[in-house]
């Protein structure tokens, strides 16, 4: 019964396990899908496979209803939670300016001034590629020589954080 | 139930710790505290639920005793934390991507010009903070007006090449 229980215990660490190689079997079969789908596709293969696990070892262990639906509720907090934890781990690999600047330092074993660093990596390079992220993803419209918001979703997510911001470290931006 | 409970319980108490400290004072090393905050917390609960048996027996059938139980509940806050402390780092630093579409929605039904947008997008507000950033956290150094990476660095830059090249995929920024 404790071995059950143990198992049950690690069920999403499991799935988080089974979220990472989902992922990177995606990224790489089919790299046109872009790295949004592959998270998605892994974060949901590995929910599917806590969700599998819990029931299987719960039902064995004859726990009621009232006892699954808390497990399952348990696991999949502790699982979305280690799921979104690699979301960002990836996501600082694709947009985080520290990490560019650290691999750009990398390649650079004498150490780079300043105007050096800027030259490899500067705010013109940042803004082009995230301009392609975000127009690429519809979130960011050119028209006319003028930038319009397409769908909402960053934005949502972007006032999400300034109110965040504001709660937390009591101001809405790090310039203030 | 008594795990959940407690897990979402020890959490909000090590948050609510978390919003009194920094509005005392902002710490220096922010995402150290952050830990030392929410792992604290966690500990001073596990080291009484290891005592309580002996200490109150009558309490044992509210806490989660058993070695599994308190395995289950700091898996609960150690990914819960680990979650609000990537997050946090968002919070830390302004994320040009949230910025920019801020900034495009700010304009209204006309749009944001292209090149006035190009503009406001400058070095000293998007590279150079995270610059210093860096040589603050010791993952790089500043010497004779040169940058260089520092150990710390090189261990945490070499894990995202590994794991770029893993994906197939570029630099990033």
């Amino acid at each position: 019964m404790v071995f059950l229980y143990f198992l049950y215990v690690l069920s999403a660490p499991a799935g988080l396990v089974v979220n990472v190689a989902g992922q990177l079997l995606i990224c790489r079969a089919r790299p046109r899908m872009g790295l949004l789908k592959s998270v998605i596709g892994g974060f949901a293969a590995g929910l599917a496979a806590t969700v599998v696990i819990d029931v299987l070892i719960l039902v064995r262990a004859s726990a009621g209803a009232a006892e699954i639906a808390t497990g399952l509720v348990l696991n999949s907090l502790i699982y979305s939670s280690l799921g979104y934890c690699y979301f960002h781990f990836l996501n600082l690999g694709e947009t985080a300016r520290r990490i560019r600047i650290l691999r750009e330092l990398l390649e650079a074993p004498a150490g780079l001034t300043m105007p050096e660093l800027l030259d490899r990596y500067n705010a013109q390079v940042m803004v082009k590629l995230r301009l392609a992220r975000l127009v690429d993803t519809g979130q960011v419209v050119e028209r006319d020589e003028r930038y319009f918001i397409g769908n909402p979703p960053v934005l949502r997510m972007a006032r999400a954080v300034v109110w965040l911001k504001g709660i937390v470290l009591g101001k809405r931006s790090e310039f203030k | 139930m008594t795990v959940l409970l407690w897990s979402i319980g020890l959490f909000a108490a090590a948050f609510a710790l978390h919003l009194i400290i920094w509005r005392v004072r902002l710490p220096k090393r922010q995402t150290r505290t952050l830990l030392c905050v929410f792992f604290g917390t966690l500990a001073v609960a596990e080291t009484a639920f290891v005592l309580a048996p002996t200490i109150w027996p009558a309490a044992t059938a509210y806490l989660p005793v058993s070695w599994p139980a308190r395995i289950h509940v700091a898996l609960f806050v150690l990914a819960v934390t680990l979650a609000y402390v990537v997050t946090y780092s968002a919070l830390e630093a302004d994320s040009p991507s949230l910025v920019m579409v801020i900034a495009i929605a700010g304009a209204g039904p006309d749009g944001l010009p292209v090149d006035e947008f190009q503009r406001a997008m400058t070095d000293d507000l998007l590279v150079t903070p995270r610059v210093a950033d860096l040589v603050r956290d010791k993952l790089a150094t500043l010497s004779d007006g040169r940058y260089r990476i520092a150990a710390k660095g090189r261990r945490l830059a070499r894990l995202f090449v590994f794991y770029r090249r893993l994906m197939n995929a570029g630099k990033g920024g």
